[in-house]
């Protein structure tokens, strides 16, 4: 408090001041808080009261729709793991897509470090990769079903497939934007070419690999429970496939929000680990 | 070299690893390398992408593709723009939406298909949802970065000249809006297309997407891989001319070096 300048002093004496006088116990910032906090209940509380009024009321919207206890019992007794594929499908999904994902990004690794200096030549592999990128990949999945068979291989394969361009466009990218200065610079204390691709190319790569990562992530918990509703007999995916056989529509409800839920998480982690990761950079 | 010799190695080169990768598939599979059956063979599958036009399959299912993915995406643009717009410009509705918004974009929205099926039932009305709700969130996200790039000073400005709400959406958001889109489009149908496939795979009967399955469904490799080769055609040409639209139509603004 001694060492408060002149500013911030009348900056804190104005608000005790003011905040007595205006709001009671909440500032301003709190009243906007308050307020977000309301209106994102009422769009929450909203739409869980309309889908019920909705659903008991109507009894079609109910057979499309089911109602929000249903689901949430759904929900309840699956996490209890008295659901037939319980808590075991998740880690299936989340197994399949963590093997997936780490054989995607390290083959996007490969790939880009080898191509990037020969796509120099006059572009030469650019019109391969853009064909091969322009293909919808959820259309892979029947074909790598059809190839691998129902299982983890075909959901290991099918997910490495879907995210294997995203890193090698990013680590593509990262090679490329090595400033030549730096490497001339490094070649010029009498760095060799591993001192040049440890001292240069690893960190550029690294914060690129990161930019690409989060995408990835999503991107391969999507992946694996497409390929699981597809076509497999575990996973969630299959949770939500053979639910919808039986036109269990609580059950499709359930599985689906539990899979957004856990991508929600996941992502969250992922920005929170990349904004330490990368906190360097931009300091 | 001539500058016609120059050109025809300049289109010449690129097209070699495209060449060599079918040759090698051609001769792999030819020689009982990888099992033919499994994996066709680029001749088959040319033939039977011949076949599909000739039995009439080729164009109807392409068309029912393309005018769904640009339905869907056209819907998605106009509903994008206008979320978009309310959460660029207003800071308390981007944070009131904002978590909402975070749950859509991470929840695997390829999956509400089977709803879809259900509550619309088939037809082309779940295939466009689908695609719209794929594009959507993507969408929004770029209009209203777009929107809150735009500086303070251009707003006050038109302001001050008696722009009115009309005219401040008409001269100042919307040109910078069309901008985000445009820079944005060729990613977006790249969603678009992922969502129609997705439609056409799960509950269809028309499309690229059927196609496919009905190659798989009937164990037949060389109409997987003649889908697969149509899908990559039809995508490579629209990547094509969005940038070609795309540079034509910024063609007036300063290059980045």
């Amino acid at each position: 408090m001694t060492t408060q300048t002149p500013t911030e002093h009348a900056r804190t004496s104005a608000v005790s001041r003011t905040v007595p006088l205006r709001g009671g116990l909440l500032g301003a910032v709190g009243r906007r808080r308050l307020v977000v906090l309301a209106g994102r209940s009422l769009i929450f509380l909203g739409v869980l009261g309309g889908w019920q009024i909705a659903s008991a009321t109507d009894d079609s919207v109910r057979l499309a729709l089911s109602d929000p206890q249903s689901v949430a019992g759904w929900i309840v007794s699956w996490l209890r793991g008295d659901e037939p594929s319980g808590i075991g499908a998740l880690g299936h999904t989340l197994w399949a897509a963590l093997v997936g994902g780490l054989l995607g990004v390290a083959a996007g690794i490969v790939l880009a470090v080898v191509i990037t200096p020969l796509d120099k030549i006059r572009g030469l592999f650019t019109p391969l990769v853009t064909v091969l990128n322009a293909v919808p990949k959820i259309a892979l999945a029947p074909l790598f079903v059809f190839l691998f068979g129902l299982g983890l291989t075909a959901s290991v394969y099918y997910i490495a497939a879907a995210v294997v361009f995203i890193e090698y466009f990013g680590v593509s990218a990262g090679i490329r934007s090595v400033n030549p200065l730096l490497t001339q610079h490094v070649r010029l204390l009498g760095g060799g070419r591993w001192a040049l691709a440890r001292e240069v190319y690893l960190p550029t790569i690294v914060s690129w690999l990161f930019a690409g990562l989060r995408l990835c992530v999503t991107w391969a918990i999507t992946s694996a429970v497409v390929i699981e509703y597809l076509g497999s007999t575990s996973g969630l995916g299959y949770v939500i496939a053979s639910a919808q056989q039986i036109s269990d529509v609580a059950a499709v409800i359930g599985g689906l929000i539990v899979v957004s839920a856990v991508a929600v998480v996941i992502d969250q982690v992922v920005v929170a680990v990349d904004r330490r990761a990368l906190s360097w950079r931009d300091a | 070299m001539t500058r016609a010799a120059r050109r025809v190695v300049a289109l010449g080169v690129p097209l070699i690893p495209i060449v060599g990768l079918l040759a090698l598939w051609q001769w792999a599979s030819s020689t009982g390398r990888i099992d033919s059956l499994m994996f066709s063979r680029p001749t088959d599958i040319w033939r039977e992408v011949l076949d599909m036009e000739e039995a009439g399959e080729l164009w109807p299912n392409l068309r029912s593709t393309v005018q769904l993915l640009l339905v869907g995406w056209v819907l998605a643009t106009v509903i994008g723009i206008s979320l978009g717009v309310l959460i660029g410009r207003s800071r308390l509705a981007g944070e009131i939406i904002s978590p909402f918004l975070t749950f859509l974009n991470a929840a695997p929205r390829l999956l509400l298909l089977p709803l879809l099926l259900i509550i619309l039932g088939f037809g082309p009305a779940p295939k466009i949802v689908l695609v719209v709700s794929v594009v959507v969130v993507v969408v929004i996200f770029n209009v209203a970065a777009g929107t809150r790039e735009i500086p303070e000073a251009v707003v006050n400005h038109a302001r001050l000249l008696g722009a009115r709400r009309r005219h401040l959406f008409l001269l100042v958001y919307l040109p910078a809006i069309a901008l985000w889109i445009g820079s944005t489009a060729r990613v977006t149908v790249g969603y678009a297309f992922n969502g129609i496939v997705a439609a056409e795979l799960i509950g269809a009967n028309s499309g690229l997407g059927f196609l496919l399955t009905q190659g798989q469904a009937t164990f037949r490799a060389d109409t997987i891989f003649a889908s697969l080769f149509i899908m990559a055609v039809l995508a490579v040409a629209l990547d094509q001319t969005l940038a070609q639209l795309e540079r034509r139509a910024t063609r007036w603004m300063p290059r980045p070096a």
